[in-house]
C-alpha cells in the first residue's frame, strides 16, 4: 500500500482521538432500539481481511460502469471511456494520486466528531469510490458497485459523490458479504444546483453479517436525491441517512424496504433537515418481518424556521408474518416554521385472511399466495426504482429471500 | 360428482349448518334458495375449504372421495371453484399476473405443463372479450376500484379461464344490474357441459330466469327443507318463503 497523503494521516490521528473519546455507540435516543453486541470493542472493528474464496462478480446491467471490492479493497472493474471531466475511480487510486477532490469531499464530513463509527471509518478506510460529474453532464450509464467481504472480514469503505450544477448520475450498490463479515460504509454526497443523483442500495449480506451504513447528502437549490435501500441480509444492520436541504426547491426521496426473517435486526434511521424554503421530502419505508426478526424505523423531519413552504411526507408500513416478529417505529416532526405541510403515518398489519383465502381458492398454494401478497406489499416501494433493469435485480433478490423465508416457515 | 352428507358446521361456536344433505351429478345445475341467515354463504365457504369454518359432523365427497381434509388450493386443483359474493380486493397484484399464476398453479397441481405467456394472453383475451372485460381492467390490481358489476364479471372471467368442474356461485346476482346479470348468466350457459356441474346459491328467482336449473332446493336454518324442479323457484317467487313455512328475517 502506497503512503497516505499527509493530510489524511493527520485526520486519522484526530479520528482516533475521537474514537477514544466517544467509544462505540451506547444506548441513546438515536440508538434507542439497536445496540452493537456487548462484547464488541473498537479494536475488533479495525479493518481486517477475511478468509475463504472471493465471489465471482458478474455485472447484471448492460454497459454499466462497474467497480468490485473484496474485503474493502478495489480488485477490478469495468471503467469505459467517460465524458470529459468525469471521474469515476477507486478511492485508493485517487488517494495515491493525492487528488485534491478527495480531500475536499471528505472535508465535507463533520459528524465524525460526534459519531464514533464515522470516525472509525475515517481512521480505517483505504478504498471506496469517487464520483465527480462536472457541470451539465448527465451520465447515462449507471455506476455499479459490488462489495464482498470474505468470512470474518471487517470492511470500511467510503463513497464520495460530487455532482456539479445540472449534472446527473446513478449509483447502484450490491452487498453480498460472507459469514460474520462486518461492513461499515460511509457515503458523502454533494449535489450541486439542479443536479440529480439516484442511489439504489441492495444489502444482501450473509445472515450472520453486520452492516453499518451512514449516508449524508448536501443538496443545493433545485437538486434531487433519489434514494432507495433494500435490506435483505445481515444479522444486524443499521442505516443512518441524513439529508440537508440547503437550497430552495431541493427534493429528497428517502425510500427503503426490508424483508427479514430468523433473528435479523434492521434499523433504518433518517433525519431530513429542511433548512431552506420550498423544499420537498418524501419517505416510504416498508418492513416485512418473519421469524423473530425486528425492524426499526426512526424518521425525523426537522423543519428550520427559515424553511417556509416545506412539504414533508413520511410513511412507515410493516407487515408482520409471525407473532414473534417486531417493529419499532418512531416518527418525529420538529417544526419551527409556521407555513409548512408535513405529515407522517405508520401502519402495522398481518397478511389479510380474506386475501389469502381468495388466492388459495383459485389454486395458489399457501406459500405462493403469501409470496404474492408480500411481493405486492413491497412492490409498492420497489416501484420507486424508475429504471426497469435495475429494479429487476432488486426484485429477483427480494423473491429469492422470500422463498428462503417461506421455506423456513414451512419447516417451523 | 359432489355429495354433501349430513353436514354440520359452526363459526365461532355457533352452529350454522345443521345437517345438510345434497347430491349433485355431473352436468347438473342445482339452485339453493333461502332467506338471509339460512346458512347459504357458510355452505359455499365450507365447500371451498375456508379454515375458520369448523365442520362438526358429516362429510363432503367429491368424485366419491372425502375432501374434508383438503386445503382450498387442493380443492381448486380438483376442479372446485367458488364465485364469491364479495370478491376480495388485493392491491399491488395485477389481475393478469394473478390469473396466470392461478392457471399455472392449477396446471402444475394437475400434472400439466405451464401455459406460456403468448398462449395465456390469447386465452385471456378470448374470455375477456366475451365478458366485456377491458385490457385496462386486467392490468389493474385485483378487484381494486371495480364496481360491483365489474367484480362479478371478473369472477365469471376466472370461472371461464380456470375451467373448473364444480362451480359454486354465491349470490352472484346481488348488486348486479340487468345487463351484467345477463352477461354472467350467458357465461354460465356457455360453460354448461356434461362433465361440469353448478351449484347456484341465491336469494331471488331472477338469476334463475336466465340460468335454468335442473333442481331447486329451499334452504332454511342450516338444512334443505324442500327439493324439486324449477317450479319450486316460481312458487317461491309468487308466494314467498312463508309458503314453505319459513319466517323471513325482517332485515332480509
Amino acid at each position: 500500500m502506497t503512503a497516505l497523503p499527509s493530510w489524511l494521516s493527520d485526520w486519522r490521528i484526530e479520528a482516533n482521538e475521537n474514537i477514544t473519546r466517544l467509544g462505540l455507540p451506547a444506548k441513546s435516543e438515536s440508538w434507542k432500539y439497536t445496540s452493537l453486541p456487548a462484547a464488541w470493542s473498537v479494536e475488533k472493528l479495525r479493518a481486517k481481511p477475511g478468509s475463504g474464496d472471493a465471489q465471482k462478480f458478474r455485472s447484471q446491467i448492460k454497459d454499466a460502469i462497474t467497480l468490485d471490492f473484496v474485503d474493502g479493497k478495489y480488485i477490478k472493474g469495468q471503467l469505459p471511456k467517460l465524458p470529459a471531466g468525469v471521474i469515476i475511480a477507486p478511492l485508493s487510486q485517487q488517494l495515491a494520486d493525492n487528488n485534491e477532490r478527495v480531500r475536499q469531499s471528505l472535508g465535507n464530513s463533520t459528524p465524525g466528531k460526534t459519531r464514533s463509527l464515522i470516525s472509525l471509518n475515517l481512521a480505517e478506510f483505504t478504498d471506496g469510490i469517487l464520483i465527480y460529474v462536472p457541470h451539465g453532464v448527465k451520465l447515462d450509464q449507471p455506476v455499479f458497485m459490488h462489495s464482498f467481504g470474505r468470512k470474518d472480514s471487517v470492511n470500511h469503505l467510503r463513497v464520495l459523490v460530487h455532482l456539479e450544477a445540472d449534472a446527473e448520475a446513478t449509483l447502484i450498490q450490491h452487498h453480498t458479504s460472507a459469514e460474520n463479515a462486518v461492513t461499515n460504509i460511509v457515503h458523502e454526497f454533494d449535489l450541486g444546483a439542479r443536479s440529480k443523483f439516484h442511489h439504489y442500495r441492495l444489502q444482501d449480506d450473509d445472515q450472520t453479517a453486520t452492516h453499518l451504513t451512514f449516508t449524508e447528502t448536501q443538496l443545493a437549490e433545485g437538486s434531487e436525491l433519489d434514494h432507495f435501500s433494500l435490506t435483505l441480509g445481515a444479522r444486524l444492520s443499521r442505516h443512518e441517512i441524513t439529508s440537508y436541504l440547503n437550497g430552495e426547491h431541493a427534493i429528497t426521496n428517502v425510500n427503503a424496504a426490508a424483508l427479514l426473517g430468523g433473528t435479523q435486526h434492521a434499523d433504518f434511521t433518517s433525519v431530513i433537515n429542511h433548512q431552506s424554503p420550498h423544499c420537498l421530502s418524501r419517505q416510504t419505508v416498508k418492513n416485512v418481518l418473519g421469524g423473530k426478526s425486528r425492524g426499526v424505523f426512526q424518521g425525523k423531519i426537522h423543519v428550520h424556521q427559515i424553511a417556509q413552504k416545506t412539504d414533508g411526507y413520511q410513511m412507515n408500513q410493516a407487515l408482520l408474518l409471525s407473532p414473534q416478529a417486531e417493529i419499532n417505529a418512531k416518527p418525529e416532526l420538529e417544526i419551527y416554521a409556521d407555513d409548512v405541510k408535513c405529515s407522517h403515518g405508520a401502519t402495522v398489519g398481518q397478511l389479510d385472511d380474506n386475501a389469502m383465502f381468495y388466492l388459495r381458492s383459485r389454486g395458489l398454494s399457501a406459500e405462493l399466495a403469501r409470496a404474492l401478497l408480500i411481493e405486492a406489499f413491497l412492490m409498492d416501494a420497489l416501484q420507486q426504482i424508475s429504471k426497469e433493469d435495475i429494479r429487476d435485480i432488486f426484485v429477483e433478490s427480494m423473491q429469492a429471500k422470500q422463498s428462503e423465508i417461506s421455506d423456513a416457515a414451512g419447516r417451523a | 360428482m359432489l355429495s354433501i352428507d349430513n353436514l354440520h358446521a359452526a363459526v365461532d361456536g355457533n352452529e350454522i349448518l345443521k345437517g345438510l344433505t345434497l347430491d349433485i351429478n355431473p352436468g347438473e345445475v342445482h339452485a339453493i334458495m333461502g332467506p338471509n341467515g339460512s346458512g347459504k354463504s357458510t355452505l359455499s365457504y365450507v365447500l371451498a375449504g375456508r379454515e375458520d369454518y369448523e365442520v362438526t359432523d358429516g362429510d363432503i365427497f367429491y368424485d366419491r372421495a372425502s375432501i374434508m381434509e383438503l386445503a382450498p388450493d387442493e380443492r381448486a386443483a380438483l376442479g372446485i371453484f367458488l364465485a364469491f359474493q364479495y370478491p376480495v380486493e388485493i392491491p399491488g397484484v395485477a389481475t393478469t399476473t394473478f390469473l396466470r399464476t392461478a392457471l399455472n398453479a392449477l396446471r402444475r397441481a394437475r400434472g400439466e405443463d405451464e401455459i406460456n405467456a403468448a398462449a395465456f394472453l390469447k386465452k385471456q383475451r378470448d374470455v375477456a372479450n366475451k365478458l366485456g372485460v377491458s385490457d385496462e381492467m386486467l392490468k389493474r390490481p385485483i378487484n381494486v376500484g371495480f364496481s360491483g358489476g365489474e367484480k362479478k364479471r371478473m369472477e365469471a372471467l376466472q370461472m371461464a379461464l380456470l375451467e373448473p368442474r364444480m362451480v359454486i356461485m354465491d349470490e352472484t346476482d346481488s348488486g348486479l344490474d340487468i345487463d351484467a346479470l345477463r352477461i354472467v348468466a350467458e357465461n354460465v350457459n356457455r360453460l354448461r357441459a356434461p362433465d361440469r356441474s353448478f351449484l347456484i346459491i341465491t336469494h331471488y328467482q331472477r338469476l334463475l330466469d336466465h340460468i335454468k336449473p335442473d333442481y331447486v332446493h329451499i334452504m332454511a336454518d342450516g338444512r334443505i327443507v324442500q327439493s324439486g324442479g324449477p317450479e319450486l323457484a316460481h312458487k317461491l317467487e309468487a308466494e314467498g318463503y312463508a309458503a314453505f313455512g319459513i319466517a323471513e328475517k325482517a332485515a332480509a
